[in-house]
């Protein structure tokens, strides 16, 4: 098996999202996603100085900027001025999860090849971004909190722009910055609704708002 | 002073769309009248909807001017298409449209009607001031307006399936103008259920026929053989919703008598008929979708419709109701007209077909001319006695002179008397049978034809007696309410619509074989031109010269005798009841009992009547007599069917849908596994 430099760091973001998996601090799964971020950007990075696109850079420094500095902290402190420390899951135990997390990363693994894509640049990476999509779903399946939901969302997001790198060979600068900044403003809206959510209710337990279904 | 602003960057936006038009594509009259139809249309919307209150006359001044620019376009020459430019885009077809004499001919009823409709309006809505926001009924009137015109004018099916749901849901928006009633408030959801159902066939068809021919234009949908039939059915299903037909007609008498007078007049005299474009569109001109089964479904169709709508329409006690009812009858007889067309073209008769065709739209024309003026003169009615139950109505032919003359000139032209324009296309289609009965290919067909003629004739009669009783019960006798009493000739506007509708009757009557020259434009697009010349075998005016002449002789006759012998002034005897009130007067339902009880298997027509004290014999205390029907369709298919539906929700949608946001996630979850999975396959 030949692992590029660009499958391996893809691979560390699957891992990072299984990790994130089986955790329940808050906290903690923030710096699940500056570790994403991070390993994105520099892929990105790696991209760029490897084929010498050097809007690639602009759009890694953006990235890291992004999401792997504002939008961690920018949760970060909604989390702590709702006095959120952990998420202990759902309907599934964070364990479990774990476990699910690592069978969807073998999963996407072994069926992304398997892709009728015309010219699949880079299988490897493909099926990495792909299980990547797969957990940030099962993250914002088993998780209790709306802001466990927005990180479940991150963590899709991830997956969908690392296809897009690996696979395209970069779309238009515009486009990818605009997904980027686009990503920023969902979260902030995101911050701001589950402020409001924790206003009304007193608490963000999305299980518990069954009872608005008449 | 923002809505005035906004119209003005509206048109300002649209006029330079419009301007940055190659100059010769939209020139030559047709394409910037139809803009500017567009733009009074949206000026109207707009300001409608931004002053719900407003009641001025700027409104329908714009709504009308719109009508008369259609009226111009179609009567506007030549044939054309247009395609918007590139910022105009749905899907993967452009926003093409397309103006030809089929088109031109439709655009002309909505012209016709929609002028004396705008009339008539302002007037009407007065009396619903206080619980309908008259802006809204404007701006959902020119909506629906526009989006009917969008109907007739599209080239593609997503053009067409746009206009065709925003003409739906503005029509919606109508019915339920008057929204704090409760009836009303049902009646539109049942509309709406019924319009989206028929959409969900349409749309599935059409789905269909773009994956057999891989395009969404219609001048590219030319099908024939078995693999036509099934999306060629679904078709025909989704427009006979739209249209009326029965089994379809469910909605047709539950929306049209909630919607105000002047929306179903609209509706009723031009909106469902757009089904029937479509349907000439699509099955008969042009690169058609030819499937012969289509031809024997629709005149089947059309022939219990007919029959169907006039048998109900006879037992209905709501004016408004039983117009709807014969909407139902008419949409019958067009259909009937069309299914001869299609039997023309599988017989190898051109001719026929071309005749059964003209019949058709004559038909459809003259249908939007009479009902309206039925709707519009029911309306006047409500408007001043607040009443539709022609149980409590009578007299009102001394109170409200115009509105009598007029209603009764839509009622003759409805029952096909002549010279009037009903008798017009029903005697083409008289003829298109008898083509049939002659020249038939089979014994089946000829004796079919045969049979066909006296079932029309026995439609035609049964509206006779429908009509006959509506107005003797309205218009003669004496009031049976104080409302009825008081009531008083409408106002101008009103007035002057419906006689502008009653002449139009006359005029299309005796003219018509000045109509018979648009229409062989059209019908020379399935044959030759010019064989319909010879078909105006009835010298019409003659005869109405004749029958006016006979009809003064009778009465100076009458004069006469009456002269010679001397009149004697006796009281009426009031068979010793001693009352000779609005109560002894005949009422509908023992008008229509002696016919509704030949019929009476196919609704369950029964009389009941309970006589209290009945030992006093001759001279009982009091006597109620009450009729009951039941139509078996909805009673029978349609509510267990709405039942189960309604069951099967409770218990399968009720937990699919039990508002945990972890399930929707999980739905999301499975359908990109789905999408995955699929993809994976190839």
């Amino acid at each position: 098996m030949n692992l590029s430099q660009t499958d391996l760091f893809a691979a560390g973001a699957a891992v990072v999202a299984v990790w994130m998996c089986g955790l329940t601090r808050v906290k903690t799964q923030l710096w699940g996603l500056v570790l994403q971020a991070a390993l994105l950007s520099s892929i990105c990075a790696r991209l760029a100085m490897a084929e010498h696109y050097n809007h690639l850079l602009v759009l890694a420094s953006a990235m890291f900027v992004i999401k792997a500095v504002a939008i961690p902290i920018f949760l970060g402190r909604s989390a702590a001025s709702m006095g959120i420390t952990s998420d202990r899951g759902a309907n599934v135990h964070p364990t479990v999860t774990l476990i699910i997390g690592c069978g969807l990363l073998v999963i996407g693994y072994f069926l992304t090849p398997h892709f009728e894509v015309p010219a699949m640049l880079n299988p490897g990476s493909a099926g990495m971004s792909v299980a990547l999509l797969f957990i940030g779903m099962l993250l914002m399946i088993t998780r209790r909190l709306a802001i466990s939901q927005v990180i479940g969302f991150l963590t899709m997001e991830s997956g969908i722009s690392l296809y897009s790198l690996t696979q395209t060979r970069g779309m238009p600068l515009l486009l990818e910055m605009i997904i980027v900044f686009e990503v920023l403003i969902g979260v902030l809206i995101a911050g701001l609704v589950i402020f409001r959510i924790n206003r009304s209710f007193e608490h963000i337990d999305v299980t518990h708002m069954r009872g608005l279904h008449d | 002073m923002v809505t005035y602003r906004l119209v003005g960057w509206v048109s300002a936006y649209v006029f330079r769309r419009v301007s940055c038009m190659s100059v010769s594509e939209l020139l030559g009259g047709s394409g910037v009248w139809c803009g500017a139809a567009l733009l009074l249309w949206s000026a109207a919307f707009l300001v409608g909807v931004c002053r719900r209150r407003y009641s001025g006359p700027i409104l329908p001044t714009l709504v009308l001017a719109g009508n008369v620019c259609l009226l111009l376009v179609a009567f506007a020459g030549g044939t054309r298409t247009v395609t918007l430019p590139l910022p105009w885009f749905i899907g993967d077809a452009g926003f093409t449209f397309v103006i030809d004499p089929l088109s031109r001919w439709f655009l002309a009823i909505i012209g016709l009607i929609g002028i004396p409709v705008t009339l008539f309006s302002p007037g009407y809505l007065q009396h619903l001031r206080q619980r309908v926001s008259l802006g809204f009924v404007w701006a959902a009137l020119a909506l629906l307006m526009t989006s009917m015109a969008g109907v007739v004018l599209s080239a593609n099916a997503l053009v067409f399936l746009v206009a065709w749901e925003v003409m739906a849901l503005s029509s919606f928006a109508l019915v339920a103008a008057d929204h704090e009633q409760r009836d009303i408030r049902r009646a539109a959801f049942v509309y709406l259920g019924a319009t989206r159902a028929g959409t969900a066939f349409l749309m599935t068809g059409f789905l269909w026929v773009h994956h057999l021919t891989g395009s969404w234009s219609f001048a590219d949908w030319g099908l024939s053989g078995a693999t036509a039939l099934a999306p060629a059915l679904l078709i025909l299903v989704g427009l006979a919703t739209k249209a009326g037909c029965w089994p379809f007609h469910l909605w047709l008498p539950i929306a049209h008598p909630a919607a105000p007078a002047p929306v179903s007049a609209i509706m009723s005299g031009v909106m469902i008929k757009t089904a029937i474009y479509a349907m000439v569109r699509l099955f008969i001109v042009g690169n058609h979708i030819a499937v012969p089964a289509i031809g024997p479904i629709l005149l089947i169709l059309g022939a219990i419709s007919a029959f169907w709508g006039v048998i109900f329409a006879l037992l209905q006690h709501d004016l408004k109701r039983l117009l709807a009812y014969h909407s139902v009858e008419n949409i019958g007889i067009i259909l009937m007209g069309l299914g001869v067309s299609l039997l023309g073209t599988r017989y190898g008769i051109p001719f026929l077909a071309q005749l059964g065709l003209a019949a058709a739209l004559f038909h459809t024309l003259n249908h939007a001319v009479f009902k309206s003026l039925l709707f519009l003169g029911t309306g006047a009615i409500d408007a001043r006695t607040h009443l539709r139950n022609v149980e409590q109505l009578g007299g009102l032919i001394r109170r409200m002179p115009w509105t009598a003359a007029a209603f009764i000139v839509g009622s003759a032209s409805i029952c096909a008397l002549p010279p009037l324009n009903g008798f017009a296309s029903e005697w083409l289609l008289y003829q298109g049978f008898f083509n049939i009965a002659r020249s038939g290919p089979t014994t089946g067909a000829r004796f079919g034809g045969l049979l066909l003629m006296g079932w029309l004739a026995l439609v035609g009669a049964l509206a006779i007696a429908c009509f006959v009783k509506a107005v003797g019960i309205v218009f003669l006798g004496v009031p049976r309410s104080p409302q009825a009493e008081k009531a008083h000739e409408a106002g101008p506007g009103m007035v002057g619509a419906q006689v502008l509708l009653a002449v139009l009757c006359a005029v299309l009557g005796v003219g018509a074989t000045s109509v018979l020259i648009p229409l062989g434009k059209i019908t020379a697009l399935i044959g030759d031109s010019g064989s319909l010349d010879g078909v105006w075998t009835l010298p019409i005016p003659l005869l109405a010269v004749v029958l006016v002449l006979t009809i003064g002789a009778i009465a100076a006759w009458m004069q006469l005798l009456a002269r010679t012998r001397p009149s004697r002034v006796f009281i009426t005897w009031e068979c010793g009841f001693g009352d000779l009130g609005p109560r002894t007067q005949y009422t509908a339902s023992s008008f229509a009992q002696p016919i509704a009880r030949i019929f009476g298997a196919i609704y369950g027509y029964g009389t009941q009547i309970t006589v209290d004290d009945g030992k006093r014999g001759h001279f009982p205390q009091s006597v109620d007599a009450e009729t009951t029907h039941e139509a078996y369709l909805e009673t029978k298919v349609y509510m267990p069917f709405l039942q189960g539906v309604q069951r099967v929700a409770s218990v399968f949608l009720m937990r699919l849908q039990a508002g945990s946001v972890h399930q929707y996630l999980f739905y999301m979850a499975v359908v990109l596994g789905l999408l995955i999975w699929v993809g994976v396959r190839g």
